[in-house]
């Protein structure tokens, strides 16, 4: 089996104007600590990278500053509403194909999503996004 | 750069990792259809939850670890649920 289907999650309340569920995926995270944390990553086709909170690297045992420094811009423009983020490799182990996989991913200094964006993640899966029926189908790559 | 070259491995679970996903299947699920009114009690906020039970919330990630004894027990899983509509 080198596919498999995930129905959409629930991030929003049901007051919300828009469909309260988004594509994701639950993974587990394996750090230089060994700890082993279980979380869910919206898939984000629109995210240049895959994000996550500076407070996740350090969970997982990573010294935030080793990685390479990154300024990431959002829907703003604006200077001050820059954030700096490190740039490190993450181990994530998927549970749906049995498999393990090391993707660079920014861990922003505060909070944000937890988020897979295409550098990395996207090279691995073919991603159909099916809105109709609030499914993603991911299929594995051979890379 | 077309792709990137991404290292992908088959994983056979330790019995360590199978406990830690053993653990979580029943609080995965729970969070992955959550009731709706858990949804906009906790809107814009972190919540951990353990069997099936929110254990803390908090605005940023780092303040819902500081309310936990142990933010890195691996039979606790971390959501953050958006409010307003998110341009990611």
């Amino acid at each position: 089996m080198n596919s498999f289907i995930k129905p959409w999650r629930t991030v929003l309340p049901p007051t919300e104007p828009i469909n309260p569920k988004v594509p994701a995926i639950d993974v587990l995270l394996s750090g230089p600590n060994r700890s082993l944390l279980r979380r869910t990553f919206v898939v984000d086709s629109g995210a240049d990278v895959s994000l996550a909170p500076r407070r996740l690297s350090e969970l997982l045992g990573f010294d935030w500053n080793s990685g390479p420094a990154m300024t990431l811009k959002g829907i703003s423009t604006r200077p001050e509403c820059d954030v700096q983020a490190r740039l490190l490799e993450l181990e994530l182990l998927i549970p749906d194909l049995a498999i393990g996989l090391t993707v660079p991913i920014c861990f922003a200094d505060g909070d944000s999503s937890l988020l897979l964006g295409r550098e990395g993640f996207f090279d691995c899966f073919r991603i159909e996004f099916d809105k109709s029926r609030l499914l993603t189908r991911f299929e594995l790559l051979e890379v | 750069m077309v792709t990137r070259k991404v290292k992908v491995r088959p994983w056979t679970p330790t019995p360590e990792q199978e406990s830690a996903l053993r653990a979580t299947d029943a609080t995965m699920q729970w969070l992955w259809d959550l009731p709706d009114e858990i949804c906009l009690r906790y809107s814009g906020q972190w919540i951990a939850a353990k069997d099936c039970q929110i254990l803390a919330s908090a605005r940023t990630m780092t303040e819902l670890c500081d309310k936990l004894d142990n933010p890195g027990d691996p039979t606790i899983v971390m959501e953050r649920l958006d409010k307003g509509v998110t341009i990611r």
